[in-house]
C-alpha cells in the first residue's frame, strides 16, 4: 500500500503538468487577454495598452509565457494578479478560511444529515420517510442553486431573521471571540444551508440506491440467515457494500473543498473563492486563474487519493491483488 | 442596468451612484486607523451597497469603477467638472489663468492645502504626479494617453510651489478637463517611484493608514469581499465655490459604509429591508420599487438621461473577412437610414426601460448643454419609408424577404455583449422590427472579451449593439469619430479617410481641439453632430433615465443631470443628526 | 439486463406521461397558438389573457397598457375577440417537413390568447415552453447519453484492467476535472465562429457539456468497476476465456445498472440547466429560440420573480420533468 501511494505521489507530477499546460493551451484559445477589456475604451489608447502587455509579458509567444510561469512556480511563487497588482498567493490565502468554513459545514451538513437518512429510507422504502425525503430530493436537485441561493435571501429581507451579505458584521470587529463567532455562525447559516440542500438530494437518493441493491444482494440474504444481529448487519456488510461509490464521491467533494461556489457565494455575497475566480476568469487575470486553477488541481488530486485509499481500506475486493 | 464599462478613467463626479461593476475581491490583513472626530458638529453615517470590491486604492492605476468610486472620495485633481453643466470648476487648484494664445495654462494652489496626513500639499506634488508617475513609462497607467497632445506629453514646470504650469505644443481645448487626474502624495510615494515598486504601492493589501489623499474621506478599514469603511478626512478643504449644507461644515457626514454585495437582487433585498440609504435604480426594477416607494421610507429621484448611449453599427472595413457584397450595403447610406427608421424606439424604451428613457438624437447627450445640439430631429418608427429608402436603393423585396441587386437575401449577424441582458433585449428589438423590413438578423451574444477581439481585432463582425462610456467633452470621443480613430468602430485606423465626409469630420475635431472659445467650439461641434445624424455610421437607439432611491432621513440630495442625486457627497447628511444640534 | 422495450414497459406512469409531455413538444407548432418569435412589444410582461365563455361564443378581451413602468394592463369595455379551434396562423413546418399554418386554437386580431402570460417582448409563454421544451429533451437525452458512453467506457475500461490503464485514463480524467469547465469551455468556444447556425450549435453544445461531465462519472463506475472485477462470477467468465467486452456487458454493467440509472436521472437537470450557462459563452441556443434554460435564466431577476411570476413556470416545467425522470429511474430500477 505505502508503495502504491508514493507512485501515486509520482503519477501526480505528469498530470499537474498536463493540467497547467491544458490551461495555458486554452488561454491561447479564448480570445482576447486581459488587456482586451480596455480595448474598448475611448479613454485608453492602443498605444498605452500596448505598453501595459509588455509590462505584464503577455506580448511575449506563450511557450515562453508558460516557462517563465513554471521557473517562478519552482520558486513557489504564482506571479502576480494584473487587476489587483498582488501577489496570487496572498490573494487565494486570503479567501482560503471564508470558502473552508463555508465547504466545511455545507458537506458535514449534507453528509451527516443524507447518508443515515438515506439508509433508515432504504430500510423501509416508500414508508412516510422516504416519500417525504424523496419528494424533497427531486425539488432540490431540480432548482438550480442561483434560485434556491435567491429564495434564501428573500427569506432573509422577509423575516430580517438573518443577515444579506458578507460574512459578518461591521460592528463586531472589535468584540470578543464569542460575539464574532455566533456572528459568523448567523451569517453562515443561508449559504451553508442552500449549499447542503443542493447535494443532499443527490446523495439520498444515490445512497438509498446503493443501500436497497446491497440489501438484495445474496450475502446479505445470507447473513441475515445466519442470525446476525441488524446493527452488526448494516455495521459490517451493509454499509460496506453499499458505500463504494459514495466514496468515490466524497473524494471529489474534498477535492471540491477550496473551489468555492461562485453563484451562491455571489448571490449571499460571501467573501470566498468561487467570486474571486470567477471574475479571474471572465477578465482573463491570467496567474490568478492559474493559481485558482493549481489549488484546485492540488485539492482535487488529493481528494482523489483519499478516496482511493479509502476504497482499499474499507472495500475488501479492492484490495486483492489478481 | 445598461452593461458599463469597467473603466471610468476621468475622475468621476463625487457620489455618483455607480449600480454596476464587476465581481470582484480582495483580501489583506483588517488594519484600523482611530481618529478623533475633529468637530462636534457631524452629519451622521452613511451606508450603501457597492457591487465589488476595489481592485487597487492607487489611483494611477485604478481603471474600473468598483476602484474608481472610491477613490472619488479620497483623491481630487486640479480641477473637477460640475455635475449640471459639465463645465470646468476648480477643485485643489485656487483658479488659473490661460496665457500663450492657449499653450500655457498657469495654475495657482492655495497656500494651505493639506494631505490627510497633516503634511502640506503644494506644487511639487503636482510636478511628481504629472513627471514621475503620469508620464513614467514605467508606470502601468492607463490616464497617459488623456495627457498626449499631438503626440507629446504635456509639459509641467514649477514657477514657484504654489504656482504650476502647463505647457503644450498646440492650444488644446480640453486640457483643463483632463487636468482632472488625481494629485498624489510625493512625500508618499517617490520612494515607490524610485525603487520601480510604484505599480505594486497602494495595493488592497495596503494599510489603510498609508493610503494618503486630499478628498473629504479616508479609509479607515477595509474588509476583503465585505465592507469598505470611510472616515471624514480631518484635513480637507472644500473646493472654491462648493456651499456646504446650512449648520453644518464641509465634509457634512462623519463615515461611510460601503458594503461589497455581489448580487444586484441582494442589492434590492437589502434596501427594501430598510439596510443603505442610497440605491442606483435599473428601469426595470421601478416596478418593484415604485409600488414600494409611497409607504415607505424612500423617495424615487429621477434626473432624466445621463451618458451612457447605445447605438448599432455596421463594418464598413475592406480589411474585415466578410463577403464583399455585405460591405457594399453597410457602405451605403440610404441602407443605414433605412435601418434608422425601422428601428422602434418607443417600444425599446417601454420594454427595456419601462418607459423611463429616451431616443437618442445625436452623439451629444442633452444633458451635456455646452455641446449639445437642440434642433436635429429623431428617427421615428417609420417602416414604410425604410422600405422605400431600400427600394430606392435598389434592394428588392420578394414575399417578405428583402434582397439585394446581385440576388443576395440580406441576412446579418448581430453581435452584442452577453453580460447585458438590456442588450440582448434590444437586439431581439431589433431583429423583430428589421424584420419587419424584411432584412434577417441572427442576434448572437458574446462574452465581452470575445466580442471586444472580434470588433478590434479579427474585425469579424456584421453589425454591431453596443455603447461606449459617455464623455463630456466632445474631444473625448476622437478615438470613435476621427478617421484615424482606434476606435472608428466600423473602419479603424484608416490611413486615409475613406469617405468625404470623414475628412470633413476629421478636420472639425482638429478644429475643435485648438479653439479655446467655447462659443465656436460649440459651433464647430454641432456641425459634427448634423454629419453624424446624417451619414449614421452608427445608428442611435436608447438611453436610460438614471434613478436613485434615496431614504427620507437623507438631506443635502440635490439631483443633477451629470453627478447623479448625489453630486458631494460632501453636502449629505442624516436629517435627524443636524436637526438635534 | 433486459433491453429497453421491456424496460420501457416497466416505466410505468412517468413513462407514459414522460412520452405524451414529448408528443406534445413533437407537435408543439400546432398546439402552441403563436410562433416562438411572434413578438406583441404592447403586450410586455401581460398577465394570462384566458377565454370566456359569453353570449357570442369564446371570447378573449383585448388588453391594453396603462402603466409601462409597473406594466399594468386593464381590458378594453367592450371589446373582445373570438377564438376558434383548428384555424390559420403563424406558418411553420410540423417536425421540420410538413409546411403547415393551422392550430389547434387561436384568436382574432388583435386579441390574443394567452394561457400563461406574456414575456418581456410580449411573446406567448405556453407557445415558448411547448417549443423550449422539445429542445431541452432532446439536448438532455443526447447529452445524457454521450456523456454517459464516454463515462461508462472509460470507468469500465479503466477499472477492469487496472495498471497503467487506469493510471491513463483516470490522469486524464484528473486533467479535465481540474480545469474549471467555464474555462474550459471558454476555450471550447473559440474553435468556433461567433454566428453558428442553430443546428449546429446545439451539437456543440452537448458535445461540450459531455467534454465536461464525463470524468466525475467515470471515476465513480471504475472504483465500482474494481470491486466487482474481484468477483466470482467475473473471474470465472475470464477463465472461460470471455473477451473484455462481453464481460463488461454480461456481468458489470448489469450489475451497476442501479445505480447507473440514479446517476442518469440526476443528470439531466445539470444538462437541461446547463444550456443556459453555455449561452452565457454565446454558445447556447440563440435567441429568440426558445429553451427551458434559456428561459429560467430570463426569470433570475427579483423584479421578474415578483411582477411576472408566471415565467418562473420554466423553472417549474424543468422541476416536473426531473421528477418524472427520476420517477421512472425508480420505476425501472424496482421493477428489475
Amino acid at each position: 500500500m505505502i508503495r502504491k501511494i508514493l507512485l501515486r505521489f509520482l503519477n501526480l507530477i505528469p498530470v499537474l503538468i498536463g493540467i497547467s499546460f491544458l490551461s495555458f493551451l486554452l488561454l491561447r484559445l479564448a480570445p482576447g487577454d486581459f488587456l482586451s477589456q480596455m480595448s474598448l475604451n475611448p479613454q485608453v489608447s492602443p498605444e498605452v495598452i500596448a505598453r501595459l502587455r509588455a509590462l505584464y509579458g503577455l506580448d511575449q509567444p506563450l511557450p515562453v509565457q508558460y516557462f517563465r510561469w513554471v521557473e517562478a512556480l519552482m520558486r513557489g511563487e504564482l506571479g502576480y494578479s494584473f487587476s489587483y497588482h498582488v501577489k496570487v498567493t496572498d490573494l487565494i490565502l486570503a479567501r482560503v478560511p471564508n470558502t473552508l468554513m463555508l465547504a466545511i459545514s455545507s458537506v458535514v451538513l449534507a453528509w451527516g444529515l443524507a447518508i443515515p437518512l438515506a439508509i433508515r429510507g432504504a430500510m423501509h422504502p416508500n414508508g412516510p420517510l422516504d416519500r417525504f425525503l424523496t419528494s424533497l430530493s427531486y425539488l432540490t436537485i431540480a432548482i438550480p442553486s442561483f434560485f434556491l441561493a435567491i429564495l434564501g435571501v428573500l427569506l432573509a429581507g422577509e423575516t430580517g431573521w438573518f443577515p444579506i451579505g458578507g460574512a459578518s458584521s461591521p460592528g463586531v470587529a472589535d468584540s470578543g471571540w464569542w460575539i464574532r463567532f455566533l456572528d459568523r455562525a448567523h451569517h453562515l447559516i443561508l449559504p451553508a444551508l442552500t449549499l447542503a440542500l443542493g447535494s443532499m438530494g443527490v446523495l439520498y437518493r444515490l445512497m438509498k440506491s446503493s443501500v436497497m441493491d446491497a440489501l438484495e444482494k445474496p450475502w446479505m440474504t445470507a447473513a441475515r440467515a445466519r442470525g446476525l444481529s441488524p446493527s452488526l448487519l448494516r455495521r459490517r456488510y451493509l454499509f460496506r457494500n453499499a458505500i463504494n461509490p459514495l466514496i468515490t464521491l466524497f473524494g471529489l467533494e474534498l477535492g471540491g473543498l477550496l473551489s468555492g461556489a461562485a453563484f451562491t457565494e455571489m448571490v449571499y455575497g460571501w467573501p470566498g473563492m468561487g467570486r474571486l475566480m470567477l471574475h479571474a476568469v471572465m477578465s482573463q487575470d491570467l496567474y490568478l486563474v492559474m493559481g485558482g486553477i493549481m489549488t484546485g488541481a492540488v485539492m482535487l488530486l488529493a481528494g482523489n487519493m483519499v478516496s482511493d485509499v479509502f476504497l482499499w481500506f474499507l472495500d475488501p475486493r479492492v484490495r486483492e491483488e489478481p | 442596468m445598461i452593461f458599463r464599462w469597467p473603466s471610468a478613467i476621468r475622475k468621476t463626479a463625487l457620489g455618483s451612484v455607480m449600480a454596476m461593476g464587476f465581481w470582484g475581491c480582495s483580501q489583506s490583513p483588517v488594519a484600523t486607523v482611530h481618529l478623533v472626530p475633529r468637530n462636534p458638529v457631524t452629519g451622521g453615517h452613511l451606508s450603501m451597497d457597492i457591487l465589488s470590491d476595489p481592485k487597487t486604492f492607487n489611483p494611477a492605476l485604478a481603471s474600473e469603477t468598483s476602484s474608481t468610486q472610491i477613490l472619488g472620495y479620497l483623491f481630487r485633481g486640479l480641477t473637477r467638472e460640475s455635475p449640471q453643466d459639465g463645465s470646468i470648476k476648480p477643485d485643489l487648484a485656487a483658479g488659473w489663468t490661460i496665457s500663450r494664445g492657449g499653450k500655457r495654462v498657469t495654475f495657482f494652489l492655495p497656500h494651505d492645502l493639506r494631505w490627510s496626513d497633516g503634511e502640506p500639499l503644494d506644487g511639487r506634488d503636482v510636478l511628481f504626479t504629472y513627471q514621475d508617475v503620469y508620464n513614467n513609462p514605467k508606470v502601468a497607467t492607463p490616464i497617459r494617453s488623456l495627457l498626449m497632445v499631438s503626440g507629446k506629453p504635456i509639459q509641467v514646470s514649477l514657477k514657484d510651489n504654489y504656482t504650476v504650469v502647463f505647457d503644450t505644443p498646440v492650444p488644446f481645448a480640453p486640457l483643463l478637463e483632463e487636468l482632472g487626474a488625481e494629485i498624489l502624495p510625493r512625500h508618499i510615494l517617490s520612494l515607490a517611484v524610485q525603487n520601480g515598486t510604484f505599480n505594486q504601492s497602494w495595493s488592497i493589501r495596503e494599510s489603510p493608514g498609508h493610503i494618503v489623499g486630499s478628498g473629504p474621506f479616508m479609509i479607515r478599514r477595509y474588509v476583503p469581499g465585505q465592507i469598505v469603511s470611510l472616515v471624514v478626512n480631518p484635513h480637507y478643504t472644500p473646493p472654491v465655490g462648493l456651499k456646504p449644507s446650512p449648520g453644518c461644515p464641509l465634509p457634512c457626514l462623519s463615515s461611510i459604509d460601503l458594503r461589497i454585495v455581489g448580487d444586484a437582487n441582494s442589492q434590492l433585498v437589502r434596501f427594501l429591508a430598510g439596510k443603505g440609504d442610497l440605491y442606483g435604480v435599473s428601469p426595470n426594477e421601478l416596478a418593484l420599487l415604485r409600488p414600494a416607494a409611497r409607504p415607505a421610507a424612500f423617495t424615487l429621484y429621477t434626473r432624466g438621461p445621463g451618458l451612457s448611449e447605445s447605438f448599432l453599427t455596421f463594418n464598413q472595413n475592406p480589411r474585415a473577412p466578410i463577403p464583399a457584397y455585405k460591405r457594399a450595403w453597410f457602405t451605403s447610406r440610404p441602407f443605414r437610414e433605412a435601418v434608422a427608421w425601422a428601428i422602434d424606439r418607443k417600444a425599446m424604451i417601454s420594454i427595456v426601460l419601462n418607459g423611463m428613457g429616451e431616443a437618442i438624437k445625436g452623439p451629444v447627450s442633452p444633458s451635456v448643454k455646452a455641446f449639445y445640439h437642440p434642433t436635429l430631429p429623431v428617427y421615428r418608427h417609420d417602416p414604410s419609408k425604410a422600405r422605400a429608402l431600400l427600394r430606392k436603393a435598389g434592394f428588392v423585396l420578394k414575399r417578405g424577404h428583402l434582397y439585394d441587386k446581385a440576388g443576395h437575401r440580406v441576412e446579418i449577424v448581430l453581435l452584442t455583449n452577453v453580460e447585458s441582458p438590456q442588450r440582448m433585449l434590444m437586439s431581439q428589438i431589433v431583429q423583430s422590427n428589421l424584420r419587419d423590413v424584411g432584412i434577417k438578423v441572427r442576434v448572437v451574444g458574446l462574452q465581452f472579451n470575445m466580442l471586444a477581439t472580434n470588433v478590434m481585432t479579427s474585425f469579424n463582425w456584421e453589425m454591431l449593439l453596443f455603447g461606449l462610456t459617455g464623455v463630456t467633452d466632445p474631444h473625448g470621443d476622437a478615438a470613435v469619430w476621427k478617421s484615424s480613430g482606434f476606435l472608428h468602430l466600423w473602419n479603424p485606423r484608416e490611413a486615409h479617410p475613406q469617405e468625404l465626409w470623414e475628412a470633413r469630420v476629421d478636420r472639425l475635431f482638429e478644429e475643435g481641439s485648438l479653439e479655446m472659445d467655447p462659443v465656436k467650439r460649440k459651433a464647430i461641434y454641432a456641425k459634427w453632430q448634423e454629419i453624424a445624424h446624417h451619414e449614421l455610421p452608427m445608428v442611435d437607439l436608447v438611453t436610460p433615465d438614471g434613478i436613485t432611491a434615496v431614504r427620507k432621513t437623507l438631506g443635502g440630495i440635490r439631483p443633477t443631470p451629470l453627478g447623479g442625486v448625489v453630486p458631494h457627497m460632501t453636502q449629505v447628511y442624516q436629517k435627524a443628526r443636524i436637526a438635534r444640534s | 439486463m433486459k433491453g429497453w422495450r421491456h424496460s420501457f414497459r416497466r416505466g410505468g406512469w412517468p413513462a407514459r406521461i414522460l412520452l405524451g409531455l414529448f408528443l406534445l413538444s413533437l407537435f408543439g407548432e400546432f398546439i402552441a397558438p403563436y410562433g416562438y418569435d411572434d413578438v406583441r412589444f404592447d403586450l410586455s410582461y401581460a398577465p394570462a389573457i384566458l377565454p370566456r365563455l359569453t353570449e357570442a361564443g369564446l371570447m378573449v378581451p383585448v388588453l391594453q397598457q396603462t402603466d409601462p413602468v409597473t406594466r399594468s394592463y386593464k381590458a378594453l369595455p367592450g371589446k373582445g375577440e373570438s377564438v376558434h379551434f383548428f384555424c390559420h396562423g403563424d406558418r411553420y413546418r410540423l417536425l421540420g417537413i410538413v409546411a403547415a399554418d393551422r392550430h389547434l386554437f387561436c384568436a382574432d386580431q388583435p386579441g390574443r390568447v394567452s394561457l400563461l402570460g406574456s414575456d418581456a417582448l410580449g411573446r406567448d409563454l405556453f407557445s415558448r415552453l411547448i417549443i423550449g421544451m422539445r429542445l431541452s429533451f432532446l439536448l438532455s437525452l443526447f447529452g445524457v447519453a454521450l456523456s454517459f458512453a464516454l463515462g461508462i467506457t472509460a470507468g469500465l475500461t479503466a477499472g477492469y484492467f487496472g495498471g497503467w490503464v487506469d493510471t491513463l485514463f483516470m490522469r486524464t480524467g484528473e486533467v479535465f476535472m481540474a480545469v474549471p469547465s467555464l474555462y474550459l469551455l471558454m476555450g471550447f468556444r473559440a474553435l468556433f465562429p461567433p454566428g453558428i447556425p442553430s443546428g449546429e450549435a446545439a451539437m456543440v453544445i452537448t458535445g461540450a457539456l459531455a467534454m465536461v461531465g464525463w470524468a466525475g462519472l467515470a471515476r465513480v463506475i471504475r472504483g465500482v468497476t474494481m470491486s466487482l472485477v474481484r468477483e466470482d462470477y467475473v473471474l470465472a467468465s475470464k477463465a472461460a476465456g470471455a473477451t473484455a467486452p462481453a464481460i463488461f456487458i454480461k456481468h458489470l454493467l448489469p450489475n451497476m445498472s442501479p445505480y447507473l440509472i440514479v446517476a442518469v436521472t440526476l443528470s439531466i437537470p445539470g444538462f437541461i440547466v446547463g444550456e443556459a450557462g453555455l449561452s452565457f459563452l454565446g454558445l447556447g441556443v440563440a435567441p429568440p429560440h426558445p429553451s427551458l434554460g434559456n428561459m429560467l435564466a430570463d426569470a433570475q431577476s427579483l423584479t421578474v420573480m415578483r411582477t411576472a411570476p408566471w415565467l418562473l413556470l420554466s423553472g417549474i416545467l424543468v422541476v416536473v420533468l426531473v421528477m418524472l425522470f427520476n420517477r421512472l429511474g425508480d420505476h425501472v430500477r424496482e421493477s428489475e
